[in-house]
């Protein structure tokens, strides 16, 4: 079905702009069309009793849950649990991975020596250093907030890095032409040069912040979203595990969009040249 | 005055890309610097935009070694090089930090106005044509008033009518000098007292004059109008592939002979402005350069003292 549907419609937004508009609405939309057809198929089928629904609870009832958790003022104590975790974890590795990704960026010397070691590390699966960080820093908090700053700091590392080393040697000697110095330099040119890649890494990190998170606490917690998830499996409540699921989801969603939103004015430049490519 | 004493440049790698290269370059003049690919044009262009240092040899302006870009020293690439992330008018007056937003916006508004571009102002160089691009770097340039301007193969990348408009807007803005200068143009013997008191400099200007008075100028009609980007003429070395360009533009062709790039001709080409490329003198000098460029390939002819002066003996 979906193919009858989508061959005429790239056809017609080459051809005309009114279509192209709807096109542009109606290709996302499309997009909702297989979840949301096959929610309210499994809803239709369980209310026609064709399914009892145990365990795989129809969309209403994981609905009904959630609404439940939050009168109870459960979810939100979860959800700023977790939230909080991946703050705190999030912000630590952001500004370790920053700082040293632009040191070895910047600095070929400080490249030779540490990022041998820092890429040695990142090959060790982060969980395997579970153990270890309970060990070291308890069962509680710590322990989690620094296994998500782990997660985030490879790849916010790695993007920072990678685009210094990336910035085109023909912008830097505009700036040396200008005479700007070593501040200014960064200033002026690598931080807004850099900045595309950096926003990608942030992004990146903070899904595998929410991926660390659920590990986390899955470990052993007494709140936050992945003790739902674990309590859920525990006393056999799978509306209250998909509840977790989709909450994580709408938050992760919500706060890569912060990301995003927050960079848009410094991108504009570039937003708008993806928006024109994307078009094509 | 633009010294190049014996500049040499060996690369790292052992690339012997420029050896023992010496000219002098008055204020004003434009120098056209042609030749093969790897005859070290770049190089030396790079050498006095002090990007490179040189191997060997200095580079002085005005007595002032270069070792390091200078801010009377500008330069325009073989590609805009425009910051993506800034506006036209940021681009333009990347180079004017220290100034107060007032007046860089009326510098940047003037120079964009004298490339044509005032509209674009505010535009995103990803929005401009190849040619809108080189201009707003041609006016990101100029804005900073620089004595001498260096172009690497300005023009290379674009087509041959933007090109062509791009040159003569070039020549226009180079001619678009203060008013006092042009009262002096015409004849001969003022010369020297113009370049003297646009620049403070004395006898070595008056060389420098002399030798570029057997060019009887006539400015182009635009000369003098308009807010100023410059106010001494700026000295143009322009490095090209392109003997059309060179011919066009220079007061001089240095011909430059690959493996090590070391000069190999000087052309002078005595031709009033604006100079019409279909005219036969223009031909005789573009064929002058095109055999000396064919010369300067021929391994089996000796390096000779490069000072042909063919401009003179052809001269009417």
């Amino acid at each position: 079905m979906a193919m009858t549907v989508e061959l005429p419609l790239e056809q017609a937004g080459v051809a005309a702009t009114p279509a192209a508009r709807w096109g542009r609405y109606a290709r996302p939309a499309l997009g909702l069309l297989l979840p949301v057809g096959m929610a309210l198929a499994w809803e239709l089928i369980v209310w026609l009793g064709y399914s009892n629904g145990r365990l795989v609870p129809p969309p209403s009832k994981v609905f009904a849950t959630i609404l439940e958790l939050a009168r109870s003022g459960e979810l939100s104590r979860h959800v700023t649990a977790t939230l909080s975790r991946v703050g705190l974890g999030f912000g630590m590795g952001v500004v370790a991975g920053t700082i040293l990704g632009a040191i070895c960026g910047y600095w070929a010397l400080a490249r030779r020596l540490l990022d041998p070691t820092v890429q040695a590390l990142r090959a060790i699966p982060s969980l395997a250093w579970v153990p270890l960080f309970i060990l070291w820093l308890g069962i509680f908090e710590t322990s989690k907030i620094v296994l998500i700053a782990v997660g985030v700091f490879f790849p916010v590392y790695l993007g920072v890095m990678g685009a210094i080393l990336a910035v085109d040697r023909k912008i830097v000697e505009v700036g040396r032409i200008f005479r700007l110095s070593g501040f200014a330099m960064i200033r002026r040119i690598l931080l807004p040069a850099v900045l595309p890649a950096y926003v990608v890494a942030l992004r990146v990190g903070l899904g595998l912040g929410w991926m660390f998170v659920v590990a986390a606490e899955l470990i052993g917690a007494s709140e936050g979203l992945g003790y739902l998830l674990l309590d859920g499996q525990q006393l056999g409540k799978p509306a209250q595990i998909v509840a977790a699921i989709v909450i994580f989801a709408i938050l992760g969603k919500f706060t890569d969009w912060l990301i995003e939103v927050a960079a848009a004015p410094f991108l504009r430049w570039q937003d708008a040249f993806g928006k024109q490519d994307g078009g094509a | 005055m633009l010294a190049l004493d014996k500049v040499g440049k060996i690369y790292p790698n052992g690339v012997h890309a420029l050896e023992r290269f010496s000219a002098e370059i008055n204020p004003g003049e434009i120098v056209a610097i042609i030749g093969g690919s790897g005859c070290g044009k770049s190089t030396l262009l790079r050498a006095i935009a002090g990007l490179d240092r040189a191997s060997s040899g200095t580079v002085t302006l005005d007595g002032i070694t270069i070792s390091a870009p200078h801010a009377k020293i500008g330069i325009i690439f073989q590609e805009p090089r425009l910051l993506p992330w800034l506006s036209v008018a940021g681009n333009v007056g990347f180079g004017l930090s220290e100034l107060s937003a007032t007046v860089r916006g009326e510098k940047v508004a003037s120079a964009l106005a004298r490339v044509g571009l005032a509209d674009k102002a505010n535009a995103w160089p990803r929005e401009l044509s190849g040619g809108q691009a080189q201009r707003v770097a041609i006016a990101r340039a100029l804005v900073a008033q620089p004595e001498v301007l260096l172009l690497d193969e300005p023009f290379s990348a674009l087509d041959a009518f933007t090109r062509r408009d791009l040159q003569d807007h070039l020549l226009d803005l180079w001619a678009d000098s203060r008013a006092h200068f042009q009262k002096f143009a015409s004849s001969r013997g003022d010369i020297s007292a113009r370049t003297s008191e646009s620049h403070g400099h004395d006898q070595k200007y008056e060389t420098g004059a002399a030798s570029r008075s057997e060019v009887p100028e006539k400015d182009s009609p635009r000369a003098g109008q308009g807010p100023q980007i410059g106010g001494a003429r700026p000295t143009l070395v322009l490095v090209t592939h392109d003997v059309d360009e060179a011919v066009v533009l220079a007061d001089r062709v240095l011909v430059m002979r690959p493996r090590p790039g070391r000069l190999f001709e000087e052309i002078k080409v005595n031709l009033t402005r604006p100079r019409d490329r279909a005219s036969e003198l223009f031909d005789r000098f573009k064929r002058h350069v095109l055999t000396a460029l064919d010369r300067s390939l021929d391994r089996s002819l000796p390096d000779r003292d490069a000072k042909s002066h063919v401009g003179e003996s052809m001269w009417w």
